[in-house]
C-alpha cells in the first residue's frame, strides 16, 4: 500500500488507514525528513538544528567541558562547583607534604597535589622547639622554598 | 446557526462532492472510505475565491482498508471537496457542520 500526498509526504495525524482487521496499517519511510524551525532545547532550522546548551547558548557550558579531555576549558569555566563523589559528600583534596628541620624549627608543609615548591600557596607550620618541653606552633602561608623567612603567627 | 449533518453513500467513478461551502462556511469534521476490493482514492479541493482545484491527497489502497480523514477541512462559500476512486463499491461516510 502507499498512502502519499501528491508531495511525497506520508499523512499520520489526522488520516488513519486501518486494514481489514480494523487494524492501523503502517507505510514505508514513516514520514519524511522534518523541516522548519526548531523549538524547545534546539535551534535553527531542519533538517539541522543546533542545541541549545544548559548556559542558553550555542556552545557547551561547563557541563559539556569533559575534565578528561579538556581540563583547561574545565577549570576556567568553573565558577562555582560542588563536586560530590559516589557515596554523596564531597572529597577531601588530596595533599602533598613537606618536612624539613632547621635547629630550632620543624617546618612542616602542606599543599595540594601538584603544586610547586615555589608556589606561595604552601601552608607551612613551623613549630619551635627553642623552649624544651613548651613547643610553639605558628602559621605561614608562602613558598616552601622560602619556608625560613616567611613571617610566621 | 451551524448545523451538524452526516451523509453517506458511494462514490462515483466520475466523482462524487462531499461538501460544498455555504454562505457562513462549512466544516468538513470527518471523512470515511472504504471498499472490499483494491482500491484509489483521491481527495480534491476545489477553492472558489481563486477557481482552482488542488489534490489533497492520492492513496492506492488494498482491499478491505478503510481511511478515516479526521483533518477539519475549513470550506467559504463555493469551495467544495471532491472525491474519486476507480473502482465502484468505494463507500463513504461524512460527517461536517455547515453555517
Amino acid at each position: 500500500m502507499q498512502v502519499v500526498d501528491k508531495t511525497g509526504n506520508i499523512f499520520g495525524i489526522g488520516i488513519e488507514i486501518t486494514g481489514p482487521d480494523g487494524k492501523p496499517k503502517t507505510t514505508g519511510g514513516g514520514g519524511g525528513a522534518p523541516s522548519g524551525p526548531a523549538g524547545g532545547d534546539l535551534s535553527g532550522t531542519y533538517p539541522n538544528p543546533s542545541v541549545v546548551w544548559n548556559n542558553g547558548t550555542g556552545t557547551y557550558d561547563l557541563l559539556y567541558y569533559p575534565l578528561s579531555s579538556n581540563p583547561a576549558a574545565y577549570l576556567t569555566g568553573i565558577t562555582s562547583l560542588m563536586v560530590t563523589n559516589a557515596l554523596g559528600y564531597t572529597p577531601a583534596p588530596t595533599y602533598q607534604r613537606r618536612s624539613d628541620f632547621v635547629n630550632p624549627y620543624q617546618y612542616s608543609g602542606t599543599a595540594v597535589v601538584g603544586t610547586i615548591d615555589s608556589s606561595a600557596t604552601w601552608t607551612i607550620k613551623r613549630i619551635n622547639f627553642t623552649t624544651p618541653g613548651s613547643p610553639i606552633t605558628q602559621t605561614a602561608v608562602g613558598a616552601w622554598t622560602n619556608r625560613l623567612s616567611l613571617i610566621y603567627i | 446557526m451551524a448545523s451538524e449533518y452526516t451523509s453517506q453513500g458511494e462514490i462515483a467513478i466520475t466523482g462524487t462532492v462531499l461538501l460544498t461551502g455555504v454562505r457562513n462556511g462549512s466544516r468538513m469534521i470527518t471523512m470515511r472510505f472504504s471498499n472490499p476490493a483494491a482500491y484509489t482514492l483521491q481527495l480534491y479541493s476545489y477553492k472558489s475565491s481563486t477557481a482552482s482545484t488542488i489534490q489533497i491527497y492520492d492513496f492506492t489502497l488494498d482491499a478491505g482498508d478503510v481511511v478515516t480523514d479526521s483533518f477539519a477541512y475549513l470550506l467559504e462559500e463555493g469551495d467544495y471537496l471532491e472525491v474519486f476512486t476507480d473502482v465502484a463499491g468505494t463507500e463513504y461516510y461524512v460527517r461536517c457542520f455547515e453555517g
